[in-house]
């Protein structure tokens, strides 16, 4: 593993990864790997998932009704499970998203006041 | 778990698949194959861990870290094995006592009887309340007319107790065995299978047709050797020969000890006379049909009986009535006052044993504080440590559970010993399945109880502080000693409980003794004997082998006088019929209307020898005794007691006074045969020291009753000058003289007989005893472990007193006043709990109040002298604090 890489990925918190992965499925079923890809496209490739860890997170999700599998072919033609999100799993991701937003203002108020304290 | 299973399955090839088209993907952004493929890996990460993290989303953490919290506890117990063998030891004892009474309230009282759909089962009865009678047998032509009026029951079948037979051998002395009479459908309908032959036909049922036994197991194996062909054998019984057809279970008995059944025969065209009560009858309900119901339905056929047959029932209206009892309640109601109490009582002694481990553990977890703190600080959250410290009071309560399962199948051996042998149900108690799940639920809850309080106290406490400080928490143990005397209260008061319930036992049990049976039990010895109906056909001879029997059985050496009696007194036999008066003054008693409209009243009857009261030393009031001289051709007389003279006769004299019981034979219409009152001896009591009973009436034997009859089952009555026993064997042979084929049995003692009729009681107390002394124990135990922390905790304090000039007089003072203390709240709460509660055992005394004075007077000074010795040690210790170690100590 090369640590540069390490560096300029960001560390996901527990929790934001099923939170990423209910996000990415709003659009429609998907299979793990193109998951992988969308949470990778969207955040720019800031956000880089060790795509193993998906697997997990996907079964969580299953175990918690919140996503449904279901057998199908993905594009080029391969058997694959694709992810569906379910109605318990859409609420789910409205709680979560305003939730998150909170957490995310108030690190940003407190973050932003220290950085003017540092700099004074 | 089907979804799992679907998601885990597809999991290696979900993974593959994901990698391959990352592969592919990389392939398509210009890398080679295997760069592409390494890539694709590197992306993924760890597939082992992958798939390993994923498996444990489906596990179940809880049982990982239970595990693991398991692992920890057991270090930590063994790492102190002298608190982990007192706490189990502590533990073990209050869940072996509480396995061991469950066990019996289990089998005796919650588990339903072993006849097929035994709740359904109901024993019909009589009753005639006015004559004082609660509970009566079924007359054959009642039992006829329950038949005919049926609507509630699927089944209706009778039996009969109490029959006598000698079983005759060519090649063994004979011996007597009881015998009970059944309708052939009592064993199909209880379901009882013969383990060999079989039950009775229908045809074998058949009035003059019922020269068919089944026998007893007991009786198969002690007579027959247990032989498994002996279906068919001929057997004589009174010398007449019968066919034997099975054997019946071990465990069948329908109440007391029956040796062997014969058929009943019932007659329904020549029924005996509807005042002959003698049938017990049993009933399956019909499905659906509600208990209320079908006795609604008795109480019908019982009015439409006394307007059918006043003559029988007398006019009183509502007198006579027929109910139903399950046959359960029937067997071993009268059992429950008792177990409850006992039940109630073991639980206590629980609740004391987790009190005095919870104080164990708070003593532990004060040490523990640091431990604690560290892990807290390491990350371990309070729940964790709270589950952490509740595994180990779990472990501890599931390793008491395990000992005190040991401890129990002891108790349970020593119990079965132990309870008077007419206990219904005994023989079924067993740790079965029932009580090893009560055991593990109350160790689990046991471990949870005393573990609760401790941990949660402990963890609550801000364990910053115990880090800080310098290790010996004495903020901390403050609040903890506060609590712990708390519990130790608590376990007082408990244990003051448990102590007034004992001695109101001990006391009741004295009162017991005190009574005057009414006559002299030492020196007494009784034994039965049943003349056969064949060789002694009525009165006469039957008159005649007694009167011969009884001259000679005076002549051995060491008797000094011989009687026989119908009924002896704590014998658990006894017979009541209507006595009616020539006095027609008697107030306030019923009529007979078929009989001169006379008064009568239920009395208790027997026919007695001459000598019967001077060999009891029953002692005569007034008048005179029955002598030899009272015979057919002389005047036919009486003796009462002086219940009955007192009752019929409060102002006037009952000598001279008329009664009678029946009618002179053949007379037309029906004339009274009138005795007269000739004496009136002491009452005596026949049925339970602590039973009053009814009233009294002495027969002479040697004159006729109903008809030409007297009776031919007959206890003799034998006071001796040494030790009764030693006569047994010489009357015996005085028997056989007359007639060889007699054999007498319930040879006892009178002294053993009363001993007998005690033996329940005696066994409460017992019980309740071992439990208070128990409770006591553990309660001072408890008392001395929180007197020894304080006084430890305290040294420092101590030191400086000492310092500053109080002696050690002043210091033991503190000591035991603090002790004291306790001892006093604990007793006061006890007192107060021991006045509300023991009113529930109210039922279990005789002759003392549940308040008694007494009692909670002793209570009070046994528990003080106890908490006393309990402070002695830690008071010692104090005193002998030397004040200069005691300062550098800190």
């Amino acid at each position: 593993m090369s640590t540069k890489e390490q560096r300029e990925r960001i560390e996901l918190l527990q929790g934001t990864l099923d939170l990423l992965i209910l996000r990415t499925l709003v659009v429609g079923p998907a299979h793990g790997h193109a998951i992988a890809k969308a949470i990778e496209f969207n955040s720019d490739d800031v956000l880089q998932v060790e795509q193993g860890s998906l697997y997990p997170a996907l079964h969580r999700l299953i175990k918690r009704g919140w996503i449904s599998a279901e057998e199908g072919t993905s594009e080029n033609n391969r058997r694959a499970k694709f992810y569906r999100l379910t109605a318990k799993g859409r609420r789910q991701l409205a709680v979560e998203t305003t939730k998150w937003d909170k957490l995310a203002g108030a690190i940003a108020q407190i973050l932003r006041p220290a950085q003017q304290e540092d700099k004074s | 778990m089907k979804l799992h299973k679907r998601m885990m399955d597809g999991l290696d090839q979900d993974i593959r698949e994901h990698i391959e088209m990352e592969t592919q993907d990389n392939i398509e952004r210009g890398m080679s194959p295997e760069e592409a493929r390494h890539a694709a890996m590197r992306k993924f990460g760890n597939v082992t861990r992958v798939k390993e993290e994923t498996r444990e989303v489906w596990s179940f953490l809880w049982i990982e870290h239970l595990l693991q919290d398991i692992r920890f506890g057991v270090r930590m117990l063994r790492r102190s094995p002298g608190f982990a063998a007192a706490a189990i030891l502590t533990l073990a004892l209050g869940i072996g006592a509480n396995t061991a009474i469950f066990s019996v309230v289990n089998a005796v009282l919650l588990r339903p009887l072993a006849y097929r759909d035994s709740p359904s089962l109901v024993n019909i009865w009589g009753k005639f309340e006015k004559d004082g009678i609660p509970q009566n047998w079924i007359s054959e032509p009642e039992y006829w007319d329950l038949l005919d009026h049926n609507e509630s029951f699927a089944q209706v079948a009778a039996y009969a107790l109490g029959g006598r037979a000698n079983l005759t051998r060519v090649d063994a002395p004979p011996v007597q065995v009881s015998e009970a009479s059944t309708t052939a459908d009592v064993l199909p309908m209880l379901g009882i299978v013969p383990v060999v032959g079989r039950s009775f036909s229908g045809e074998e049922d058949k009035p003059g047709h019922s020269h068919y036994v089944l026998l007893s197991y007991a009786l198969w194996e002690s007579q027959f050797g247990g032989d498994p062909n002996i279906g068919g054998k001929p057997i004589q019984l009174d010398g007449e020969a019968y066919s034997i057809v099975g054997v019946l279970p071990k465990q069948f008995s329908l109440g007391g000890k029956q040796d062997l059944w014969v058929p009943l025969g019932l007659d329904r065209a020549k029924p005996q006379g509807r005042g002959s009560h003698y049938l017990h009858v049993v009933g399956r309900l019909k499905p659906g049909v509600n208990p209320v119901q079908a006795s609604a339905a008795l109480v019908t056929l019982a009015g439409d009986l006394r307007r059918g047959y006043p003559g029988s029932y007398g006019p009183e209206s509502k007198n006579f009535d027929m109910f139903m009892v399950p046959v359960k309640e029937q067997l071993v109601g009268r059992l429950r006052p008792a177990l409850l109490v006992l039940l109630g009582a073991v639980a206590l002694v629980l609740l004391i044993a987790c009190a005095n481990v919870a104080n164990l553990m708070l003593a532990r977890a004060s040490a523990r504080e640091k431990e604690l703190a560290i892990r807290a600080a390491m990350g371990a959250g309070r729940t964790r440590l709270v589950r952490q410290l509740l595994t180990e009071s779990l472990l501890l309560g599931l390793a008491g559970g395990l000992l005190g399962l040991v401890l129990a199948y002891w108790g349970v051996n020593a119990l079965r010993a132990l309870v008077p042998a007419n206990t219904p149900r005994m023989d079924e108690v067993q740790l079965d399945s029932a009580v090893l799940a009560f055991t593990f639920g109350v160790s689990l809850l046991t471990g949870l109880f005393f573990g609760l309080v401790p941990s949660w106290h402990t963890v609550k406490n801000d364990l910053r502080e115990a880090l800080s400080e310098a290790g010996r928490g004495t903020s901390v143990s403050g609040k903890t000693l506060h609590l712990r005397s708390w519990l130790v209260v608590s376990e007082l008061a408990l244990a003051v409980l448990l102590l007034v319930g004992a001695g109101l036992l001990i006391r009741s049990f004295k009162r017991l003794l005190d009574v005057s049976p009414g006559f002299q039990t030492q020196h007494l010895l009784t034994m039965e004997l049943s003349l056969p109906e064949k060789t002694y056909p009525d009165g006469a001879p039957v008159q005649k082998f007694f009167t011969e029997l009884l001259a000679s059985v005076k002549t051995v050496p060491g008797v000094e006088s011989a009687g026989a009696v119908s009924q002896l007194p704590l014998s658990d036999s006894y017979t009541s019929g209507s006595v009616f008066f020539e006095d027609t003054s008697i107030p306030d008693i019923p009529r007979l209307p078929n009989l001169g409209n006379l008064p009568y009243m239920e009395i208790d009857q027997r026919a007695a020898t001459s000598e019967y009261f001077q060999a009891m030393q029953i002692p005569l009031v007034r008048g005179r005794l029955l002598n030899e001289a009272d015979d057919a051709s002389a005047l036919l007389v009486a003796v009462v007691d002086t219940n009955f003279a007192h009752r019929f006769w409060p102002h006037g004299d009952a000598i001279g006074r008329r009664v009678g019981i029946d009618t002179i034979p053949n007379s037309n219409p029906p004339m009274p045969r009138w005795r007269t009152i000739v004496g009136v001896v002491g009452h005596v009591k026949h049925y339970a020291l602590d039973v009053e009973g009814r009233e009294q009436i002495y027969f002479p034997h040697r004159q006729p009753l109903f008809g030409a009859f007297a009776p031919r089952d007959m206890t003799l009555a034998v006071r001796t000058s040494q030790d009764p026993s030693s006569v047994t064997n010489a009357i015996r042979e005085r028997i056989f003289a007359i007639d060889k084929g007699l054999p007498p049995y319930n040879i006892a003692t009178m002294d053993q007989l009363v001993s007998t009729s005690v033996a329940q009681p005696r066994l409460n107390l017992s019980l309740l005893v071992a439990f208070a002394v128990l409770a006591l124990v553990l309660a001072a135990v408890g008392v001395y472990g929180v007197m020894a922390y304080a006084v430890t905790q305290r040294t420092h304090e101590f030191g400086i007193r000492t310092a500053l000039g109080a002696s050690s007089t002043d210091v033991l003072k503190q000591v035991f006043l603090e002790g004291g203390r306790l001892a006093a709240l604990g007793l006061a709460l006890g007192l107060i709990a021991a006045l509300i509660l023991t009113r529930l055992m109210a039922s279990l005394l005789f002759g003392v109040s549940p308040s008694d004075p007494m009692t909670l007077g002793l209570v009070a000074v046994i528990l003080a002298l106890v908490a006393l010795a309990a402070c002695y040690i830690p008071a010692r210790r104090a005193a002998r604090v030397d004040p200069v170690i005691a300062l550098r100590y800190e």
